[in-house]
């Protein structure tokens, strides 16, 4: 059982991404919520048992992308799974986000079967 | 592929109409779990006569500048809010949680007609949702066609041009 970080600027899709989770029954111990990638990353530096990362790209203050590429340039956070879930699902942006690091990517509406298809493999 | 309708910058209104159906129809059969349904008769009614209007609109820059809304009456924006949280019927939603539901469904609704229609045209940027209750009824003169019926209610999407207005009619 590890501990997840959901990063999304709505605070009812971060519920919604909760439930979903749930549903897929994705063994996970403790969920933890940001607003956007600022957030996020300060989540990120203060709790060192955080295992896994959904994060959504569109957001204010700092975006997916950008929170993405500072979390790579941390030499204790280079293999941390971080999953990108975001209603933009056009080919570019999903190869810049695999190419900042992404290790899977959900579009927005996804289903369980999604999630549970994205972090097969991320989660043990 | 989109094209662009001769002497204006953008995909055509048939790609427009088309775009805008199928992203509703994406978020309502995967995170609703129900099909686009036309309004029942006397959604119009009740409608017409609803004091207040759930509405978030995203901003869409490309070729041209666009707006994407999302506008809901209490019965659809409720309805709307309960199945994309999972709630049951009898929960009690705030305005606040019900508004955030409709900007998030309009912020996939965007998504999906950007991936469908715009991005293969180039590069086309949505921004972020902004949302209010608002007293006005949507403009049927602006937005001619009644889209789809959710609890009851009445829930209308559209996409307008910085100088002219395509709405999606989805029966």
């Amino acid at each position: 059982m590890k501990k997840m970080l959901i990063i999304d600027d709505s605070a009812t899709m971060r519920k919604i991404i909760m439930r979903v989770l749930r549903q897929a029954e994705i063994p996970v111990s403790d969920i933890l919520e940001a607003g956007n990638g600022k957030e996020g990353l300060q989540r990120l530096v203060a709790d060192p048992d955080i295992a896994m990362v959904l994060s959504d790209i569109n957001m204010p203050e700092m975006n997916g992308i950008d929170f993405l590429k500072a979390v790579r340039t941390r030499r204790d956070k280079v293999s941390l799974p971080v999953v990108m879930i975001t209603t933009e699902g056009g080919d570019a942006m999903i190869q810049t986000a695999m190419d900042s690091g992404a290790n899977g990517y959900v579009t927005k509406p996804f289903t369980p079967e999604s999630i549970r298809t994205a972090l097969e493999g991320l989660i043990g | 592929m989109a094209e662009s309708a001769p002497g204006s910058a953008g995909p055509d209104a048939s790609a427009l109409d088309a775009g805008l159906r199928e992203s509703l129809e994406g978020i309502f059969t995967t995170m609703l779990a129900r099909e686009v349904s036309p309004p029942d008769a006397s959604a119009g009614d009740r409608a017409a006569a609803a004091a207040r209007w759930f509405v978030a609109r995203i901003e869409l820059h490309g070729d041209r500048d666009g707006v994407v809304s999302l506008r809901c009456d209490p019965g659809a924006a409720r309805a709307l809010a309960i199945a994309l949280l999972m709630m049951d019927e009898a929960d009690t939603l705030a305005d606040e949680e019900v508004l955030d539901a409709v900007g998030e469904c309009a912020n996939m609704l965007a998504g999906g007609l950007k991936t469908r229609v715009f991005d293969p045209l180039g590069r086309w940027i949505i921004g972020t949702p902004a949302c209010a209750v608002e007293a006005a009824l949507p403009d049927s003169k602006a937005h001619h066609a009644v889209d789809c019926g959710l609890g009851g209610g009445l829930l209308t999407v559209d996409l307008s041009w910085a100088a002219e207005t395509r709405t999606a009619a989805v029966h």
